[in-house]
């Protein structure tokens, strides 16, 4: 007993968050975002090894592989694409390829970072609004979408050019620029959850304002922010590689798919695969976010469904009835086994049905 | 002693449309392990009024005058944050009325318990789990252990209330506040639930306010009747004295309008007209706009709570040596005619 209770305390912050898993769990129905999820997946796969070659092994894989990618070469200046380097080299003989794996670790890392101080900060602020109401909320909102009329890009330009070019003032700035997107979601949010009798029940039952805010109202309302935040990882990733692009973002010699780009654009004629492969990389990350934001806003919009609900169904249908340790207990077996077959059958014929057309 | 006593309440809501004086003056008490009745049609201000014990009104509204002072302690005086160290669920817990939205949906029933649990007692999380299955055990949960680590959708609507009840018990409270909580159950639920109330107090001696608009429901639960009627309370008695021998006459149509299985339904006397505005109730009497037995006094005077029996009161300027001689005059129906006079003589008796 006192061993199974601790597991479930254990569990219990875990579970808090069903309402996101469930969504997680809905998403195994939509093709794309499966196919945004593999994109991603390769993508974190990529990141993970180039730090860790980075950090623990001092980049002996990706120099078995492809070489250093801050190695320069003189001789093999803009080399084409070969076995030897698959995405050829750049204007010092560096391995293109290698260096999109270093920058997938870069590109990863803004839009985590940036995307949680906008998430994390966003969420407080929003919230708090909302939930303090009046002119508290006023000030804050009004605050924010002052920060929010201003273009983003522009904003981080400035930013950068006061901070001063860095990588880090580089998560700081679109981290900013992220606050007020999520504010404004997770407010709507909080303001329609305020209204629930839950609510009041946990007010009745004497708990402080900050614990209804923290534990009742916003787990409520997280999954909504949480679209919203896949889907602006793939801006913020197009953003922090223009800052690169435009000078302000990553310094050399840290390869960035931006400043890659950089780069390339002197030697667009001559050798255009320095500039493809990352234009190419930027272009199928940022689809990669977006497919799977799509499909995490599908699965949360009540309005839709995610599995084609008569093929669906059927075959869970007809799966069930043909487990017998999944089947009704009270049930006939004949009975059962009748089912089973008309269940199968309707599958059939829901699928002649749709070949004929 | 008076376990709650509340005198002069008044609650306004601060509207566009002017201020509403949902709770206008009023005044009851509770004793320890007793349980209220606090009835009335929709509007009449029950709602308002519970939560205006616990500081529970939002903005616009205001709890504007009273005093509520509960085992002692002067809750009217008390800010946010002592009420809810204090008093809201550990001393006086609340019960709501729709168990489909008084739950969080993305808790499990067991850790929502053992959250007040341990917020309000010096309990570990182990100690305040263990808490919340002995006391879904208690409400009549089957299966405790295993029906404490699931989610609220996974519980029908009776199961929800005896959670919401079991939630309400957690800290061993002085008082449960019961906001209509069988309105939105079915009537085999209700029953149940009813008897769940019953139990817990002849267990655990809690004192409950029970606020509904169902004169049945009040007859299985309290020992005490007050009825209100926009914004004041009309008549207090026991409920058998308030049954057999209703005074006032809001009473005593509330009564008539109520359906009894040894009654024909065409007996039934629907309350003519809608209670009115309480942004700006009548003058004098409030009950005065759908009174049969108005009378001119009923404008000028506001009825004092008259003294009518032993713990029996009522509203009402019938009862008042003064005006007693007066002929009632308007729409007055030979059976209203025949309770007024029984009701009328025994008031200036009582005076």
């Amino acid at each position: 007993m006192s061993t199974d209770t601790s597991t479930n305390i254990q569990n219990k912050e875990f579970e808090t968050e069903s309402g996101v898993l469930a969504t997680i769990k809905e998403l195994r129905h939509s093709g794309t975002a499966i196919g945004g999820l593999l994109i991603v997946s390769l993508l974190l796969v990529m990141a993970i090894v180039s730090t860790v070659d980075i950090i623990l092994l001092d980049n002996a894989i990706i120099k078995s592989l492809f070489g250093d990618p801050h190695e320069m070469n003189s001789l093999q200046i803009y080399a084409p694409p070969s076995m030897e380097h698959p995405m050829g080299t750049d204007q010092y003989g560096r391995d293109v390829l290698g260096r999109i794996i270093y920058g997938s670790r870069v590109a990863l890392a803004i839009g985590i970072i940036a995307v949680g101080i906008g998430f994390f900060g966003g969420v407080t602020l929003g919230a708090f609004a909302a939930y303090k109401g009046g002119y508290v909320d006023d000030i804050i909102m009004r605050a924010l979408e002052t920060l929010y009329s201003i273009p983003g890009l522009v904003l981080a330009m400035t930013m950068m050019a006061i901070l001063g070019p860095s990588i880090y003032n580089l998560f700081f700035a679109y981290g900013i620029i992220g606050i007020p997107a999520y504010a404004r979601v997770i407010r709507s949010e909080v303001l329609s959850i305020r209204e629930e009798e839950y609510i009041d029940a946990a007010k009745a039952a004497g708990l402080s304002n900050s614990k209804i805010l923290f534990r009742e109202i916003i787990p409520n309302g997280l999954s909504a922010v949480l679209v919203q935040a896949t889907l602006s990882m793939g801006s913020v990733i197009i953003g922090a590689a223009a800052l690169s692009f435009l000078g302000f973002g990553v310094q050399p010699p840290t390869a960035s798919w931006g400043r890659m780009l950089n780069t390339a654009q002197s030697a667009l004629l001559i050798a255009p695969w320095v500039a493809i492969f990352p234009g190419l990389m930027i272009f199928i990350t940022v689809m990669g976010f977006n497919m799977l934001g799509d499909g995490l806003r599908d699965a949360m919009d009540p309005r839709t469904s995610l599995r084609s609900p008569k093929m669906e169904s059927l075959e869970e249908y007809a799966d069930r009835v043909d487990d017998p340790t999944k089947a009704d207990p009270a049930g006939s077996d004949e009975w059962l086994a009748g089912t089973a077959v008309s269940g199968k059958d309707a599958r059939k014929d829901a699928t002649d049905g749709g070949e004929r057309r | 002693m008076s376990l709650l006593e509340v005198s002069d309440l008044r609650t306004y809501f601060y509207t566009d449309g002017g201020i509403v004086r949902a709770v206008d003056g009023v005044d009851f008490e509770v004793k320890a392990g007793e349980s209220l009745g606090l009835v009335g049609e929709s509007g009449a201000g029950k709602s308002v009024t519970v939560k205006s014990l616990l500081g529970l009104i939002d903005v616009p509204g205001k709890v504007v005058d009273g005093e509520i002072y509960f085992d002692g302690q002067a809750l009217h005086e008390m800010s946010d944050q002592e009420l809810r160290q204090n008093v809201r669920g550990s001393d006086i817990s609340f019960v709501f009325q729709d168990p489909m939205s008084a739950l969080n949906p993305v808790y499990t029933v067991g850790s929502q318990i053992a959250e007040i649990v341990e917020y309000h007692t010096d309990r570990t999380e182990t100690e305040a789990w263990d808490r919340a299955v002995t006391l879904l055990d208690d409400v009549g949960i089957p299966d405790a252990e295993q029906r404490a680590d699931q989610y609220p959708h996974e519980f029908s609507g009776g199961m929800r209330q005896r959670v919401l009840i079991a939630m309400a018990l957690s800290c061993d409270p002085k008082l449960i506040i019961a906001d209509e909580p069988t309105t939105a159950l079915d009537v085999t639920i209700q029953a149940q639930i009813i008897e769940l109330f019953e139990e817990i107090q002849e267990k655990y001696g809690t004192a409950i306010v029970y606020v509904t608009h169902d004169l049945g429901v009040v007859r299985e639960v309290c020992d005490r009747v007050a009825v209100m009627y926009l914004g004041k309370i009309v008549e207090s008695a026991p409920y058998d004295e308030l049954y057999q021998d209703p005074h006032h006459p809001y009473t005593q149509m509330l009564m008539r309008s109520v359906v009894t299985p040894d009654q024909d339904v065409s007996e039934l006397e629907p309350i003519q007209g809608t209670m009115p505005s309480a942004v700006d109730p009548p003058s004098g009497c409030r009950f005065r706009t759908r009174c049969p037995r108005t009378f001119d006094e009923c404008g000028r005077y506001e009825p004092p709570r008259i003294q009518v029996g032993e713990n029996h009161d009522s509203a009402c300027l019938l009862h008042d040596d003064q005006f007693e001689k007066e002929e009632p005059t308007l729409h007055l129906g030979s059976e209203v005619a025949e309770t007024n006079s029984t009701s009328g003589t025994r008031g200036a008796h009582d005076e």
